[in-house]
């Protein structure tokens, strides 16, 4: 509403808060917001908007390091206020990114008692719910957020309940409504975008599932999750050359796991195992990585050395700890194939059983227990 | 490692310097806080018309910052959202009477690659003629077009009944301005789109040049206002002859956009109650109801979700808590007294006092009541003071002001048929919200500031006969006036007429 330009009239930038102009382009927005902390040091909404603008960057590149900057922002302003509504939104989804999903949810359960009309809490706390498979705690907490605030951020995560739990015609209807509303950010559009791309894909539409990730790169160029959708629709259809192309783009943006592991199978495919082996070289040098900094949690990465029939120790010890951190349906799926590779055929088929408990309509499920099926 | 390409080498060195593990499994972390454009309110305005005295107009603008040019399919209002403007005409804060505008698109040629194509009389039996037309002979090509309907809903609730008030005729929504090859005469274009709908009632709905005006700029730097705290140093007050200008000194930042407004003007008789001449009114945009759970209606559900209101311009940011902007946002007005706190210790009087070392009147700020209460200012000693409520109220008994004796400033200035009595496009209500947070309403000294940004008045002049905004902005001649242009000064220039020539100061 044009309140939003009045406040920002009547107020010097530092005290704009919340505020955060969703308009103009994040890096402007980033540049605005530390022209603000310049000027007044120490201003809990100042740090507050330069810390959302920095989340904000992060889901555009996927570059953690700008969670961390948010953190020490988000630290200064709780340490000068330590009730300030705001921080506590920004902290709990820096936490969320450090998938501390119990805390948060334990949080945020305290947040909304305290603050029930802000839609935020409410989407992150069902946020929270869907990963640790808390599913009916989620539909409750995503109907409050839709109640207060119908639109693209809502109409995203009942698409996404919808699928987990089975409805994949509710889904798509709710994803192409939150496209409709297209909101102000192409970033968050492109998301919407390349979700109703997925479910497409998912349900083997692939015509549909290519124009949604086209129509998101052309909205937010350089996506790397729509450059991985058109891999994927490629790959599906034998152009395996283009799905490379893709896939590609995809991991000179974000080398993501499963942009490797889908390179590599590709790479097999053209005879290339020089190349194969180069995105293999690549996973362990994640890994390595992620070791180097005690994260021994990664349900992607476990799917993948799993698929590749590599580490299987390491995998398993992945998925295993992702469990400690979340009891969604993906986790145990990874789990139940991780262990299928390892030969616990009971224990897969233990974990599979629980992947399977939402029906989710996810054609990796439907392969993974198609195999434990057969394990003896 | 040497047989890694250059590019992921360089990204794993630099995941290699970085703190935080960055290629752990990712949990699905959609957006959180996108706004919603097409119900985006971005004013409202409810005023007795200047051109018929015996009539009120009531405009509501949504979707903000609508560049011209920026086509193929400019900004359409959108299908999925149920637009109204409700009355309330009894003082209790509930709406007597709505008014509903639902829209449909239709697209004639979806092969082709914009919306409005034409030039002339057609070209190569490819390009149509131009367009002159909404409809028929000189709307081919109108490739996208939106017709809607007007519900009038009589009470609230159970006891609400609705009247069409479209008749026999198909209202179609103008058009934005693409240019004048394409749209020749465009003012006579646009004005196809004010329907007589009986009754006295007319209509309109499209998008327009947004009459809103601000120097935004400066705002962002900090209220580095132009006139005034270049000179001062952190104070934004104007000059005297700044004050009482009615042009501008600094360039208006929305110069050149468009917004999407529908207007509706009706008889006073038809929206007030016999003896009772001051309404309240406010606008408000609504989606349809969702359900979470699978199995539940999808759509066509007959239930709205409300998802934004607007009544007075800087309610729901400038005063409401952040913990309730959502809730205030979904809330009805009768139900306002549960944010009243807000209101009656504003943090924008303390950011004057503590930033800019202006004496403001102290906590409980029981003048700025007469903003949410119906009271005398309003309608005379008897008036009830109803609810605490956001309101646009009006009192429909007082006639309009002439164009040349009006005040920007409204009731401040000395012109009873303006803000905060009803709001008139032209209402200057930045200079005015600032100065009623100051304290104006108390008196002296708090009347005293002559708090402003310099833009006193559009970069377009207003129509004075329904809708009374000015038509939108051309896509191929937009034009945005920057600081260190020309484009400030008296805006005396018709839209499509003579450029404003006066300098737009960079300081």
């Amino acid at each position: 509403m044009r309140a939003w330009i009045l406040t920002i009239a009547l107020l010097p930038a530092a005290f704009a808060a919340h505020l955060r102009d969703e308009r103009i382009p994040t890096d402007q927005r980033i540049a605005e917001c530390q022209k603000a902390v310049a000027a007044a040091p120490g201003d809990p909404a100042a740090l507050e908007d330069l810390a959302a603008a920095y989340l904000q960057k992060m889901r555009e590149t996927t570059d953690f390091s700008y969670v961390d900057r948010a953190e020490k922002l988000v630290a200064q302003a709780l340490a000068r206020k330590p009730d300030d509504l705001e921080a506590l939104v920004l902290s709990n989804q820096i936490e969320l990114n450090r998938h501390h999903f119990k805390k948060v949810a334990a949080n945020l359960r305290a947040l909304v008692k305290s603050a029930p009309g802000d839609a935020r809490l409410w989407g992150m706390l069902g946020d929270t719910q869907m990963e640790i498979g808390d599913y009916d705690a989620a539909a409750d907490a995503y109907g409050q957020m839709l109640r207060l605030r119908p639109g693209l951020s809502s109409y995203n995560r009942v698409a996404w309940y919808r699928f987990v739990t089975g409805d994949v015609d509710g889904a798509i209807y709710a994803m192409r409504q939150a496209v409709h509303v297209a909101g102000a950010v192409p970033e968050n559009l492109a998301w919407c975008l390349v979700d109703l791309g997925n479910l497409y894909f998912k349900t083997g539409k692939l015509p549909e599932a290519e124009a949604n990730y086209q129509a998101a790169l052309n909205v937010f160029p350089h996506y790397h999750p729509a450059f991985a959708g058109l891999g994927r629709v490629q790959a599906a259809r034998h152009q395996t050359a283009d799905a490379i192309a893709s896939f590609s783009r995809a991991q000179a943006i974000v080398p993501l796991p499963d942009y490797a592991g889908a390179l590599r199978d590709l790479y097999l495919e053209q005879g290339k195992t020089v190349e194969a082996h180069q995105q293999e070289a690549l996973l362990d040098l994640v890994d390595r990585l992620a070791r180097a900094n005690f994260d021994n949690t990664d349900r992607n990465l476990a799917i993948v050395l799993a698929d590749e029939q590599r580490q299987l120790g390491r995998a398993l010890e992945l998925a295993q700890n992702e469990l400690n951190f979340r009891q969604d349906v993906y986790t145990y799926d990874a789990l139940a194939w991780v262990l299928y590779r390892n030969g616990r055929c009971a224990e897969a088929k233990d974990a599979m059983a629980k992947a399977l408990v939402q029906h989710t309509p996810e054609p990796n499920f439907i392969k993974h227990a198609a195999a434990i099926g057969e394990c003896k | 490692m040497k047989k890694l390409t250059p590019y992921v080498a360089a990204i794993l060195s630099a995941f290699l310097a970085a703190p935080t593990p960055m290629l752990a499994a990712s949990h699905r972390e959609a957006p959180l806080t996108a706004l919603d454009h097409p119900a985006d309110i971005t004013d409202f305005f409810s005023f007795v018309s200047y051109d018929d005295p015996t009539k009120v107009t009531f405009i509501l603008c949504v979707d903000p910052l609508l560049e011209p040019a920026n086509g193929p399919n400019y900004f359409p209002f959108d299908p999925d959202v149920l637009y109204t403007i409700k009355i309330d005409n009894n003082y209790d804060a509930v709406e007597d009477l709505t008014f509903q505008f639902q829209f449909n698109t239709n697209i004639k040629a979806p092969g082709v690659f914009t919306g409005f194509v034409g030039a002339g009389g057609g070209i190569g039996g490819v390009i149509p003629p131009a367009i002159t037309s909404l409809s028929g002979p000189g709307a081919a090509g109108l490739s996208l077009s939106q017709t809607y309907t007007v519900n009038m809903v009589t009470g609230s609730g159970a006891n609400a009944t609705s009247t069409n008030l479209n008749g026999k005729q198909t209202l179609y929504a103008v058009p934005s301005n693409t240019g004048p090859r394409t749209m020749p005469n465009y003012p006579a274009l646009a004005a196809q789109g004010i329907y007589n709908l009986g009754n006295g009632i007319s209509v309109f709905a499209g998008t327009v040049d947004d009459p809103f005006y601000i120097d935004l700029g400066a705002a962002f730097d900090s209220l580095n206002f132009r006139s005034g705290a270049y000179q001062t140093g952190l104070i934004p007050m104007l000059s005297q002859q700044q004050d009482a200008a009615n042009s501008n000194s600094s360039a208006d930042t929305l110069s050149g956009y468009n917004v999407n407004c529908i207007a509706i003007q009706v008889p006073i008789g038809m929206v007030t109650q016999p003896g009772k001449p001051v309404i309240g009114s406010w606008g408000a945009t609504y989606r349809a109801a969702m359900t979470v759970r699978s199995g539940a209606p999808n759509q066509n559900s007959g239930d709205w979700v409300q998802v934004q209101r607007m009544a007075n311009p800087l309610i729901n940011e400038l005063i409401i808590g952040t913990g309730d902007k959502d809730n205030w946002s979904r809330a009805v007005p009768s139900s306002d007294a549960q944010f009243a706190a807000y209101a009656l210790n504003p943090l924008l009087a303390t950011v004057f006092n503590l930033v800019f070392g202006i004496a403001v009147p102290p906590a409980p700020r029981t003048d700025l009541l007469p903003l949410v209460q119906y009271a005398k200012v309003f309608g005379g000693p008897t008036i009830p003071a109803g609810p605490v409520a956001d309101l646009l109220r009006l009192n429909t008994s007082v006639a309009p002001t002439a164009a040349g004796s009006r005040s920007r400033l409204g009731l401040l200035g000395g012109d009873g048929a303006g803000f905060p009595n009803g709001r008139r496009v032209s209402d200057d209500v930045t200079d005015i919200a600032m100065r009623v947070v100051a304290g104006a309403l108390v008196g002296a000294p708090y009347n005293t500031y002559r708090l402003g940004d310099g833009v006193n008045t559009n970069d377009v002049p207003y129509q004075e006969t329904f809708p009374y905004v000015a038509f939108a902005n051309s896509g191929r001649n937009r034009r945005h006036i920057d600081p260190g242009e020309s484009g400030c000064g008296p805006v005396t220039s018709v839209f499509n007429g003579s450029p404003i020539v006066g300098p737009c100061p960079m300081n």
